[in-house]
Formats: C-alpha cells, sequence, structure tokens
C-alpha cells in the first residue's frame, strides 16, 4: 500500500472537454495502485458547454471536496475555467493548463497572458501550453484531455496510467489517445520531474 | 458466489451493487438529480443474473412507490429511487405504507441536493422520516451507502416497515474505492396473505396500525443506536455530525489539530443515550449536518448546560452546501482561533474578469426554435408558465415567466387562465417526459373547466435533463424493450381540447402559423413542437453535416440588428462588428430562417 501519501488534484473543463473522463483514467489508476481514492463531480443545470468540476483526492480517508487553497494541482482543459477554480490551489501546488480559449457567448473575454500572470502569482508552478493544438497534432482535438492528463503524469508515482487510459478510450480513439498522452507527457518533461506523492 | 471485490464506483452505482446483493425483486423509479444512474446501472446489468430483478422507469414517483409497494406486500424485496423533491410527488402513498407496513423489505432511495446544484429546492428528506415515522439512513460515502442499503433492507423486514436511505449529492455523485462483498441473497419467495387488518386501511384498521407504528417507535430507536459512533475525549468541546459533513469534521478537527468528542448520527429517528453521554462529557457543542437542524433541534432538547452552536445560532450556514472551509469557519468561530484562508489579490482580481458561462441550450437545441416563435407571436405581454427541465432555461428568450414543480405548467396555467385570462394569453410549457408525469391530470382538467390557454409541449423524445431516460411516449422502458408507446395525440384529443397542431420546431414559419392558429383558437389548445433533443440525435448519427456561416454583409446592418442574438445559440458569438458561427454549430438552420438579412447561409 501507499502509506499516508497524499495527492489532491482539481480537473475542471467545459462539458464535452473531457473532464469527467480524465479524472475516471487517474482514480481507477490509483485505485489499482494501492491508494484510497474519491472524487466529486459537479456538473450543474447545463448539458453541454457549461463548466464541469471534478476533485480527485488520492490517498485520502476524507470526503470528496478539496478545500480551498489545498490543491496539489488543477488541471485546465480551458484557461478561464481554470482560473476560475484557481482558488482551490495551495500556494505551492502546479497548475496545468490547455492556453486554448473557448468563447464565451456575449461576453468578453480577458487575455490568456493576463490569466497565466495572475496563477502564476499564486502557486507554486505553471504549466501553460496549447494542448487543442497538441491533441489535434496527435490526430484528433478531442485528445485534449488526455494530453493535459501526460502532463500531469509526472507529479504521480503511477506506472499503469497508460494502461487503463488504453483500456478505456474506445478502440477507434486508441492511436489518437496514446500519442496525445505521450506528446503531453514530453512536452512537460524539462518542466516536471519530481513526483508529488 | 463470487468474491470480494474492489472497485472505483459512483456512489449510486454502489447503492445499485447493495441493491442486487440483497436480492431486490422490484425496483422502480423517476430520473431526478443527483438519483438517476440507479435504475440504468441495474438495468444494464441484469443480464449477467440468472434470475434478474424487475427494473423500471415509471410515470412519476408515486406511481414507482406503489410498485414497488405492491412488490413489497407480496414478500418480495422492493426499491424505489427518486431525487429529494420527488418524495413530495410519492408522499401520498408513503405516509400510510407506513401504517400499513411492509412484508418484503422495501428501501426508498431519496437522494438529497444541498445546494440545489439541479433542483428547486433543497428540501431535507430526513423531515419526510419523521414525518411518516420510518427509518432513515444517512451515509456519509459511496462504500457507507452500498453498506446501508444491504442493511436497509433487514432492517426493513425486521420491523415491517419501509426505510429511507437518504445520500446527498457528495454521496450519490462521488466516484470512490467501494470494497464489494459479492455475497448475494436469494429473492425471497413471492405470495401474498389477504389479512383486510394489515392492507385496507379503512378508519378502523388504519387507527390500530397507527398504534403499531407509534409502538415501534423506541424500539427502532434501540435498534438504531448501534448505527452511531461515539467517540469521547478529554475535551469541553464536542461535536455531532451525520452524513458527508461527518468527513468535512474529520479533515477540519485534522486541519486544526483539534480532539473533540465526536458523535456521529447514522440513523434517525435518533437515540437520545448517545446525545446525553456526550452532552455530560462536554461544555460545548457544534452540530455540521447538510440542510435543516434535524439534529440540532433535538440536542437543543436535550442540551441542558451544555452550549449548543450550529445552524441555529448562525455558526454553520443553514442554506446551501457545506465545505470544509465552512466546517474550519464554525470551529474557528466556536473554540475563538480565527481560520482564515487567503485568496491572493492577483487571482481575486483575474476572477472578476472571467466571462460568465450560465447554463444554456445547447447548439441546435429544438426548444431555442419553439421559444422564439412562441416569443414572435404571443409577445412579450403573454404569461408564460414553465415546468422542470431542460426549458426552463427558456427564461432567458423571456419565454418563461414562472417554474415551481413537476407539471404545474398545466395546472398553473389553467390558474392564470382563471384569474386574468380576459387580458392575457396563457402559455404553458412543459416536455414529453414531464408532460405525461404530472401534466396529463392538469389539461384533463383544464379541459373539464373551460380555460383558454395554450399548452405547449416541447417533445424531444426523452427525459433530456437527467441524462436520456425513456419514457411511455418514446415506448422504451428501462431495460431498453418495446411493450407499447403511448399515442401522444391520442391522449390528448381523448382529453378534449379544441385545437391539436403537430410542428417541427425548426420549421419556424410552420410553427408561427400553429401559435396563430392556437392564439385565435377556443378554449384549451395543444401544440407538440416534435423534433428529437440535439445529444440523442448526434448519438444516433442523425444530424445534417453541414454548418452556417455568416457572410460579410451581416457587418452592413450589424449596428442595428443582431437579431440572431436574441436565440441565445452558444455557436453565435459577434464580434468586430459581424456575427460569428463557432465550430459546434449542428446546422440546424433556425439562425438563417429568422436573419433579414440572408447574412446567414450553409457553409
Amino acid at each position: 500500500m501507499a502509506g499516508d501519501k497524499k495527492f489532491d488534484c482539481i480537473i475542471v473543463g467545459l462539458g464535452g472537454q473531457g473532464s469527467i473522463f480524465a479524472s475516471g483514467v487517474l482514480g481507477e489508476t490509483a485505485l489499482r495502485e494501492g491508494f484510497e481514492v474519491i472524487s466529486a463531480e459537479t456538473h450543474g443545470m447545463a448539458q453541454r458547454g457549461g463548466t464541469v468540476e471534478v476533485h480527485v483526492r488520492i490517498g485520502s480517508s476524507f470526503g470528496p471536496l478539496i478545500p480551498l487553497r489545498s490543491a496539489d494541482a488543477i488541471v485546465g482543459m480551458e484557461p478561464a475555467e481554470c482560473l476560475r477554480f484557481a482558488r482551490y490551489l495551495s500556494p505551492e501546488g502546479t497548475a496545468i493548463l490547455n492556453t486554448h480559449v473557448v468563447p464565451a457567448a456575449g461576453s468578453n473575454y480577458p487575455p490568456v497572458a493576463n490569466l497565466i500572470k495572475a496563477l502564476s502569482a499564486s502557486c507554486g508552478r505553471v504549466i501553460a501550453y496549447d494542448a487543442t493544438r497538441l491533441a489535434l497534432e496527435a490526430g484528433h482535438p478531442q485528445t485534449l484531455n488526455v494530453a493535459l492528463l501526460g502532463t500531469l503524469s509526472h507529479l504521480l508515482p503511477f506506472s499503469t496510467l497508460e494502461d487503463v487510459l488504453i483500456e478505456y478510450v474506445p478502440k477507434k480513439a486508441l492511436e489518437a489517445n496514446v500519442r496525445a498522452f505521450k506528446l503531453g507527457q514530453k512536452y512537460s518533461k524539462r518542466n516536471l520531474s519530481s513526483s508529488h506523492l | 458466489m463470487k468474491l470480494s471485490s474492489r472497485k472505483y464506483l459512483l456512489g449510486n452505482e454502489a447503492i445499485a451493487h447493495g441493491l442486487l446483493e440483497a436480492g431486490v425483486s422490484v425496483v422502480s423509479g423517476y430520473p431526478g438529480t443527483p438519483s438517476s444512474e440507479i435504475i440504468p446501472f441495474i438495468a444494464r446489468t441484469i443480464e449477467h443474473y440468472d434470475k434478474p430483478p424487475h427494473v423500471e422507469w415509471s410515470v412519476n414517483e408515486k406511481v414507482a412507490l406503489e410498485v414497488a409497494a405492491g412488490a413489497s406486500y407480496c414478500n418480495v424485496r422492493a426499491a424505489v429511487t427518486m431525487k429529494h423533491v420527488g418524495l413530495n410527488v410519492a408522499a401520498d402513498p408513503l405516509m400510510t405504507l407506513a401504517y400499513t407496513g411492509v412484508k418484503g423489505g422495501l428501501v426508498l432511495v431519496v437522494a438529497d441536493d444541498p445546494g440545489c446544484y439541479s433542483s428547486q429546492n433543497e428540501q431535507d428528506s430526513r423531515r419526510y422520516a419523521y414525518f411518516a415515522k420510518i427509518p432513515c439512513l444517512d451515509p456519509s460515502t459511496p462504500q457507507e451507502a452500498y453498506h446501508l442499503t444491504k442493511y436497509a433492507f433487514e432492517l426493513s423486514e425486521k420491523f415491517e416497515i419501509p426505510v429511507i436511505l437518504r445520500p446527498t449529492t457528495r454521496v450519490s455523485h462521488a466516484r470512490a474505492s467501494v470494497i464489494l462483498s459479492g455475497q448475494y441473497s436469494d429473492h425471497r419467495p413471492a405470495f401474498f396473505e389477504k389479512n383486510p387488518e394489515r392492507w385496507v386501511m379503512v378508519p378502523a384498521h388504519a387507527r390500530l396500525r397507527h398504534k403499531e407504528l407509534n409502538r415501534l417507535q423506541p424500539l427502532l430507536r434501540s435498534e438504531l443506536a448501534s448505527l452511531n459512533r461515539l467517540k469521547l475525549k478529554k475535551s469541553e468541546l464536542g461535536v455531532i455530525t451525520s452524513g458527508v459533513a461527518a468527513k468535512y469534521v474529520e479533515e477540519a478537527v485534522t486541519k486544526l489539530k483539534l480532539e473533540p468528542s465526536i458523535l456521529r448520527i447514522a440513523a434517525h429517528p435518533m437515540n437520545d443515550d448517545a446525545i446525553v453521554e456526550l452532552i455530560n462529557n462536554t461544555r460545548k457543542i457544534l452540530v455540521v449536518e447538510e440542510l435543516e437542524p434535524v439534529i440540532e433541534e433535538k440536542v437543543n432538547e436535550l442540551s441542558g448546560m451544555a452550549e449548543v452552536f450550529g445552524k441555529l445560532t448562525g455558526h454553520v450556514p443553514r442554506e446551501g452546501e457545506l465545505t470544509v472551509d465552512a466546517v474550519l469557519k464554525a470551529f474557528g468561530q466556536v473554540i475563538g482561533r480565527f481560520v482564515t484562508t487567503n485568496i491572493p489579490a492577483e487571482l481575486i482580481a483575474a476572477e472578476r474578469t472571467l466571462p460568465p458561462r450560465p447554463p444554456v441550450l445547447c447548439a441546435g437545441c429544438p426548444h431555442r426554435a419553439t421559444f422564439f416563435a412562441l416569443k414572435k407571436v404571443f409577445k412579450k405581454s403573454a404569461i408564460y408558465v414553465g415546468d422542470i427541465g431542460c426549458y426552463t432555461l427558456g427564461v432567458t428568450q423571456g419565454t418563461i415567466d414562472t417554474t415551481l414543480c413537476m407539471g404545474a405548467s398545466v395546472s398553473m396555467g389553467s390558474g392564470f387562465a382563471a384569474a386574468c385570462g380576459g387580458d392575457r394569453e396563457i402559455v404553458s410549457v412543459i416536455g414529453d417526459s414531464t408532460f405525461i408525469h404530472t401534466g396529463v391530470p392538469g389539461l384533463i382538467n383544464a379541459v373539464y373547466n373551460g380555460a383558454k390557454m395554450t399548452l405547449v409541449i416541447l417533445d424531444n423524445n426523452t427525459t433530456a435533463m437527467t441524462g436520456h431516460q425513456p419514457h411511455p411516449f418514446t415506448g422504451e422502458t428501462a431495460t431498453g424493450s418495446c411493450n407499447f408507446q403511448t399515442p401522444m395525440e391520442d391522449v390528448i384529443r381523448a382529453v378534449g381540447v379544441q385545437g391539436l397542431y403537430v410542428v417541427d420546431p425548426y420549421n419556424l414559419s410552420e410553427t408561427e402559423e400553429a401559435f396563430v392558429k392556437a392564439k385565435n383558437g377556443d378554449g384549451v389548445q395543444v401544440i407538440i413542437a416534435r423534433r428529437p433533443c440535439v445529444i440523442s440525435a448526434k448519438k444516433a448519427g442523425a444530424l445534417a453535416k453541414t454548418k452556417k456561416q455568416v457572410s460579410s454583409t451581416c457587418k452592413n446592418y450589424f449596428a442595428s440588428c443582431k437579431l440572431c442574438g436574441t436565440l441565445f445559440c452558444p455557436s453565435i458569438s459577434f464580434r468586430d462588428s459581424c456575427a460569428h458561427i463557432s465550430e459546434d454549430c449542428i446546422g440546424c438552420g433556425v439562425c438563417e430562417q429568422i436573419c433579414e438579412f440572408d447574412a446567414i447561409k450553409t457553409a
């Protein structure tokens, strides 16, 4: 078993971006590698396009909701959504986010650089890149969640994350997902090296 | 015999496993967040069982509970699932079912929604348990929900009484590692023993059964005392908590390095003994529970010299969902050690610049088209009486003026008509699933009592908001079989409405024409706006392959137009003095039809 090590992670995005899928792969991997895991999925009335917020707590015996300023990492599928939940991130925590903007109908969108600046001022480190472009490179724009999961994998001591992913994705999308995972992993290798757990 | 296993399960899936392992024979329910995943999970897995349970989506919660009650009277185990407000609909059978009692274990899984994430109120189902004088089990994790589901049947059978299992959102919609025993009970044999004094609630019998129900109360309290967990510590501070809030308390005391005495109450009716023991060993007591101060009121009755803090004293928020942070703050106030979490100023400033993303109807949602046509014909002056479903979001288009409860649009519509129908047009708006849930009696009532109103049925052939469950108008059952598709038009005609029109909302001129006819018609006029939900259509591969795009001529009229903006379609945005249509357009063509300058075309 994994002893008393713990890792709290927020995964956020818009409906259809795959936050729940990414958290499912992460949670299942944690379970198989012997950790306690509990997560909470929050999605309001909107079926599509609304904010989806998932709290994942690995190695925790507490409730599923992470307290403010205490998450080890936040994974944002979209920059504004990442910032919306950044107050959960601990001062030492890591923000991993997709810089590709999804506009909000009828509202002005702040410059992404400003959002990254605010994030940088409030947490340990920020890994920001265009995960949508990386996903396209991998073969499918939908794989942006898996690219970000690849980046997150460096913070975790898991050896089976990719195996669980392969089990979880539909067969026809397998290759693009595996490529996206590896690209996300490679992208961050120089930025993230040590495990949090 | 299956072996025990450890799985990553949604709380509702853990409950479903508990039901199956308990040998449940009949499961019924009506969808409602956060309870909706239990029935589909069972329906998906029954093929693996030699003797699978009967599982069904019922037309509403009252019907669902009565289905379960009938099965339970026949000695088999039965369960019914619903959300908290569903229990209002099922309250009629529940209150008397407590009198007759049950034979086979009967468990009501009623999921509460603190914070109203997807509900019209945040009522507390534990209140119903006390109202009906039946037990209520309050799990704090998916693992506990699984165990308590199985225990609920034993409890129900031991006392021959229905039992409520009350998960909250953070139990039902938490996903966690859950250990399943894999020990399955056999189905109980089905037989019904006639016993009018027991099953026929005429006054003479009811009085006797009421006496029996009251006799059970102290027995239930002592039985359920074993589920309470009291950990006494040498501290003047005590905490009484329940459900998922107990987990927040554990985390808060760990963070604050406090060692208070803690009593966790997992079942109702409460036993006084443990509460009194805690009171006798402490001076200050903080009560932390989701929703209503059910436990706190009891503690206040027994408190004696101890000081009690909680929702009634303003230390714990009485509205909304609890969080670890709210519990930390409550501890801080009680122990006089101020706990603050500093959010950096840069972050707060940046948060203020974020665009809001209010819930919106999907791109291509047929409701949007219906609402546009409705507003055009009936104008702003009409009263739009709404209902419960995705289409409540029509409030942004100005075509939803009220939302109360399931089915209320039709009956409230006839009330509006009775009060001010002479001066104002009355338009009721309801979805297909909600119409069959409780809208039909309202329609019969409106016609019978001579209302002058228009009813629009937004028929997207599913229960969309809760995750696309079927219902009798779709013909499909929970298990995917099809016995009979209730003919919507025949039902409506049989009721005696004066006008009935069926339109495709994507065809705006046809839809508007029908609305005009209804407006000029007599009595109750019904329009069925029929078009499958876009999410179902997408899954079925039935969407048009083409998208729409905006030509540069839009710029010429932009300053005075923006008519397409009144659709509030998430695919349409405005920048550089021009409308833009994004990638998620599904090509429904509604904006193309309303553009007065032909600036929108197929891409």
